[in-house]
């Protein structure tokens, strides 16, 4: 028997064998074949006691080339199958990836809270500080320290919920004002949200219970312009940077000379609709100078300090800004609704 | 206040349109809250003349009319009953659609053509009830000219929204001052004719008598007495006027009056001076538990506080406020006693809102008139009694001024001006900005300017009011922006920043956040089913509520959650989990200030993990939510729950919450009672904390980091058997006191009641995690620990153990 011969002949056999091989199972019981134990490479080897002792090293040789070609073909097939496997299990995972995911609970802020922190977090960047006040007030702080005596026709501006002779529910968070001037020394810089209370029936614009937010810096040379410049770092942030701003004359007791603020009409752009009274212009705050009166009133010389002060309906920017027609809708607590926040 | 364009522009010839007009009009402080125009719809209608009337073949109650409208004459169809030959109508030609929204369209009634329609006042718009005829014009309506021109129609209207220191422009003339203000050239106001011819063989004071008694409260009262007048309608024009200002037009003589109060802002009263007692008018308050029918038939008793116009017998008028019935003008009336006065705007102000008798006069009075101007305006109503009543003017007028105006100085400071504007202008700029507002300079220091203020101007009183009026001549749009310099840092105080955590671990655990009312009723309360000592009655009313609904202070954050959360249910809405952070309100007796308190809430409906098998799925839910609220504010080693009892919970789910030996809050399943009023879903569970303990407790920010373990952990179940009746947190706090250390968590991971345990026993099962810093743990050290704590189990409780 010639061994190179059959050498060759394995060889060409192992070739057609592995590569006609399907899978991984088949492949090992070749490998078993080939390169086991008793495989016909070590059976080669078995013979080699019947070769000629010149032949023995080629022999050897070639049995060992044959060994390591079968060992690569083996471990490429192996590799490859492997491959093919892995690939074939990932298929066999196909989700449908357009079913809904896993319900997940996740609470929503309200819309009351999303505007205040926000205000809150333009205000803080300015320098200004959080308080806040009792919303059952004196007459003192609700009224007469603001330059609203009784029996003055500003009295009849806000509608006052009384609980009894001395206290009654604050009609705006300009109590705070005083409060902070009487506790505090200038330089004052402060903004107060919170709830106020008038004795308006509930419609769809009107409540006895809705929520304002106020300001008030106090200093040395604060002047008109300063009152203007920040309320318009305010309104931009809060409305957006495209409206229009303007400022005009108004009255309230505790300031002079006071502003109302108005920005232009995001509905028609400035042209005039329905929610504008057609005037293209949508009122959004008051302001004003801090009424020499309420300085003095709080211990402050109006010849040395002087301030601004601002108020804004908060409710009124949450509608406008969320473009709600309906207060009511504030206070219904639909979770329809507030899911949208 | 209601301003008519076309009136305005009769006192000053302003050059601006409608609508530009608006606009200066809110600009300049006077906002402009709609501006309507009277001919709306209108402006097709024309007047046509009545020529012949035929009656209808076909139809008794129809007649056929021939209208002239000066170009041609069209035939039409009325059944009004009013309908007369030569009588001048407002007729809509075919094609023409009126307010009402009909179209008028060429028709055949039973068989004869009608070519328009002679219209009724309805069908105009101009009243809401229906009409019983047509609207019949008077002789002077000139056939073929535009109705809206005839009725006045033809005009804009402004209605002012003005804030209580425009009150100079409740008159015609106080706008057009400020319209005047608008442009720095030269308009000038034209003033009304007053061209009276007196009669002269008698003066007035020979006549009447005025007697102020008290001074004060009646500074000035003048009078004028205008004799034969005929009572009869005002002519066309001024009644259109009044119209157009919002004032239904009723006599010459009353129409005067108030034509008086629109111009001038000055109300008037005309009195029959016949009516008079020895003609002597004494101005004084009234007496106690005096009495007076007022000129709308009332009956009105009156105190010492209000100021009544009397003769020596009776009360005539409570001034300012309304007249009486006793000295009433009426057709009769030959002879006018005509009151211009100055009353104090304070006692006004208290008489109408006593008698609840607001009115245009007393409206003006109580916001301070131009007392200078109070002999004039009444010239004026006696020049126009004059020429619209026949009236005869008496020589003279009758003033009785006890309290002379004192002319108003106010001195400015130029660097004050500048400094709180933010603006720099200098003496002659402001003087001249100031001129246009008729306020003059009377005396120019170095740093300082001196103003003589219009007597029309009860608003400026000090620099600060000079300085309003600067800023807005110069136009507050035209003052430069500026930010305040500042080296302040922002923050939030503590409990805002407390606050601001809870609604973030609120959030965070799934629960939205809402905002109810904190003015509610008792019938939230009531619900409940509260005994009457309960701590939740003693609320805070309101004095003068709106209704029952909004009549008192919550005092409990619970009943609005429990609405919010119906309010839900009722719209098919399964599932919520909803807090809120809020103030409830305490009585704290009478005059007492009511307690405020931060109160947190939150409540759950629908949740479906039920963890325990207890169908108590709301209840643990919330506890959860609890759990991780005192964790994250690193409180929860001191807080504690024990059985409760609120008459709204369920009597067994139901928990007190106290942080340390403070109760702070309950949480609870709601009673089935309240589940069922509420159309809640069942096992629907609330909580309520009070916040004023954690606010006082909680460190923000204060975390410390602690090293992460480097050993490994050794995990040991374990089951043990007891009696039911013993609360968890006994057994965890048990097995927590016997950890020695190296026992990092226990947790409870099942409760088991059935088969195989036997009747008043619980099985339950807990995961032991140990672990120690600096070593790993042998099993002898695990179980001599774990031995412990079994046999604490089985002492203390008599547990049997199942595994371990
Ligand atoms: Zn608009």
């Amino acid at each position: 028997m010639d061994l190179l011969k059959e050498i060759k002949k394995i060889e060409s056999e192992a070739q057609e064998k592995f590569k006609k091989v399907e899978n991984l199972k088949r492949l090992e019981k070749l490998r078993v074949k080939y390169l086991g134990k008793k495989g016909k490479i070590a059976q080669i080897f078995s013979k080699m006691g019947q070769v000629a002792d010149e032949q023995k090293p080629i022999v050897g040789k070639e049995t060992n080339i044959l060994k390591n070609k079968i060992q690569k073909l083996y471990n490429q097939l192996k590799e490859e199958k492997e491959k093919e496997l892995k690939a074939e299990k990932l298929k066999s995972e196909t989700i449908d990836v357009t079913l809904p995911g896993n319900k997940v609970d996740v609470g929503h802020k309200n819309p009351f809270t999303h505007i205040i922190d926000e205000v809150v977090e333009l205000f803080l960047g300015m320098g200004f500080s959080i308080e806040e006040g009792p919303e059952v007030e004196t007459e003192y702080y609700n009224f007469e320290a603001l330059n609203i005596p009784k029996d003055h026709p500003a009295r009849d501006l806000q509608d006052t919920l009384y609980i009894d002779d001395q206290y009654l529910l604050r009609t705006h968070t300009s109590p705070v004002q005083i409060r902070t001037m009487e506790k505090e020394e200038p330089p004052i810089k402060i903004i107060a949200p919170g709830r106020v209370y008038r004795s308006d029936e509930l419609d769809a614009s009107h409540s006895p219970n809705f929520h304002q937010i106020e300001g008030l810096v106090i200093d040395k040379d604060i002047s008109f312009s300063d009152l203007k410049g920040v309320i318009e770092i305010f309104i931009h942030e809060i409305y957006g940077k495209e409206r229009k701003i303007r400022f005009r004359p108004s009255y309230f007791p505790f300031t002079e000379p006071s502003a109302e603020v108005d920005v232009s009409c995001n509905v028609c752009k400035g042209k005039g609709c329905s929610l504008c009274s057609y005037t293209g212009w949508v009122e959004v705050l008051g302001s004003g100078m801090v009424h020499p009166n309420v300085l003095k009133m709080s211990g402050l010389d109006p010849d040395i300090y002087s301030g601004f002060a601002f108020g804004m309906g908060w409710d009124r920017i949450a509608m406008l800004k969320y473009d709600i027609d309906d207060i009511r809708v504030l206070y219904e607590n639909d979770k329809r609704f507030i899911h949208q926040f | 206040m209601q301003v008519p364009y076309n009136w305005l522009k009769t006192y000053i010839d302003f050059p601006y349109s409608p609508f530009e007009l608006s606009d200066k009009l809110t600009m300049a402080g006077l906002e402009v809250e709609e501006l309507d125009y009277l001919g709306k719809g209108l402006e097709n209608i024309i007047i046509g003349e009545i020529i012949e009337i035929k009656d209808h073949p076909n139809a008794d109650k129809l007649k056929i009319c021939r209208v002239d409208i000066k170009e041609k004459t069209l035939q039409m169809i009325t059944g009004a009953p009013n309908i007369k030959m030569n009588i001048k109508v407002p007729i809509a030609e075919v094609g023409v659609t009126l307010p009402t929204g009909m179209k008028i369209e060429k028709t055949t009634i039973r068989g004869e053509v009608s070519e328009g329609m002679i219209c009724s006042k309805d069908e105009l718009g101009l009243q809401e009830k229906r009409a019983s005829g047509i609207m019949v014009l008077s002789d002077q309506a000139k056939k073929g000219e535009k109705f809206i021109k005839y009725q006045g129609l033809n005009e804009y209207v402004y209605k002012l929204d003005l804030t209580p220191n425009y009150a100079r422009c409740l008159g015609m003339i106080g706008v057009a001052r400020e319209v005047k203000a608008m442009q720095d050239d030269d308009l000038s106001i034209k003033y009304p004719e007053i061209d009276i011819n007196e009669k002269k063989d008698q003066k007035a004071d020979q006549i009447a008598e005025i007697k102020i008694e008290d001074e004060n409260l009646c500074p000035r009262y003048a009078g004028l007495i205008i004799k034969d007048v005929k009572i009869k309608p005002s002519p066309k024009w001024m009644q259109n006027r009044l119209r157009a200002a919002g004032i239904r037009p009723i006599n010459n003589i009353v129409d005067i009056t108030n034509y008086i109060l629109m111009e001038y802002n000055q109300p008037l009263h005309a009195f029959d001076l016949n009516k008079i007692k020895d003609r002597k008018i004494i101005v004084r308050r009234a007496k106690e538990k005096e009495s007076v029918i007022t000129l709308d038939g009332v009956k009105r008793s009156l105190d010492e506080q209000t100021l009544v116009i009397t003769d020596p017998h009776k009360i005539i008028a409570v001034a300012g406020v309304m007249g009486s019935e006793n000295s009433e003008v009426t057709e009769n009336t030959t002879d006018i006693f005509l009151e211009a006065a100055y009353f104090n705007p304070t006692n006004i102000r208290k008489t109408a809102r006593k008698l609840a008798l607001p009115s245009e006069a007393s409206h003006r009075f109580e916001r301070g008139i131009d007392i200078e101007n109070v002999v004039t305006a009444g010239r004026r109503a006696a020049f126009l009694m004059q020429e619209y009543a026949e009236g005869q003017v008496v020589k003279g007028v009758i003033d009785n001024y006890p309290l002379t105006y004192q002319e108003n100085i106010v001195k400015v400071e130029i660097s004050k001006i500048n400094r709180l504007l933010g603006i720099s202008l200098d003496k002659d700029e402001i003087e001249d900005m100031l001129k246009r507002l008729e306020i003059e300079t009377i005396k120019r220091e170095a740093n300082c300017l001196k103003f003589k203020v219009p007597s029309y101007r009860n608003d400026i009183e000090e620099d600060a009011d000079i300085i309003e009026e600067v800023a807005r001549i110069y136009g507050y749009n035209n003052i430069f922006s500026t930010i305040p310099r500042s080296n302040q840092v922002g923050k939030r105080t503590r409990i805002q920043k407390i606050e601001k955590k809870i609604k973030n671990v609120m959030n965070a655990t799934g629960l939205d956040e809402i905002i109810t009312f904190s003015l509610t009723g008792p019938d939230d309360y009531r619900n409940l089913n509260l005994p009457s000592d309960h701590r939740y009655m003693d609320w805070v009313s309101i004095k003068n509520p709106l209704n029952e609904a909004f009549g008192l202070l919550r005092t409990s954050l619970i009943p609005g959650l429990v609405e919010a959360m119906s309010t839900n249910a009722k719209r098919q809405i399964e599932e919520l989990k909803y807090f809120e952070i809020g103030r409830v309100f305490f009585n704290q007796g009478k005059n007492e200030r009511p307690l405020e308190k931060t109160k947190l809430s939150a409540g759950s409906m629908g949740s479906v993990q039920d963890r325990w098998d207890l169908d108590a799925p709301d209840f643990y839910y919330l506890k959860g939510v609890l759990e991780e609220f005192f964790k994250k504010l690193n409180i929860d080693k001191n807080v504690k729950y024990l059985n409760g009892s609120q008459p709204f919970y369920h009597t067994g789910r139901t928990a007190d919450i106290f942080y340390e030996d403070e109760k702070i809050g309950t949480l609870g399943e709601l009673k089935p009672e309240i589940i069922e009023q509420y159309d809640l879903k069942e096992r629907s569970a609330v909580l309520e904390i009070d916040l004023t303990t954690i606010f006082k407790e909680v460190e923000i920010g204060d975390y410390l980091f602690e090293m992460l373990p480097k050993y490994p952990a050794v995990v040991r179940d374990l089951a043990v058997m007891l009696s039911e009746e013993i609360p968890m947190m006994e057994v965890l706090n048990l097995i927590n006191s016997q950890g020695q250390e190296i026992l990092k968590d226990t947790e409870l991971f099942d409760i088991y009641q059935g088969e195989q345990i036997p009747k008043g026993k619980k099985s339950i099962a807990f995961k032991l995690l140990f672990q120690a810093k600096d070593r790993t743990l042998t099993d002898q050290e695990v179980n001599s620990v774990v031995n412990q704590i079994i046999e604490k189990l089985k002492n203390k409780y008599e547990a049997e153990i199942r595994k371990k």
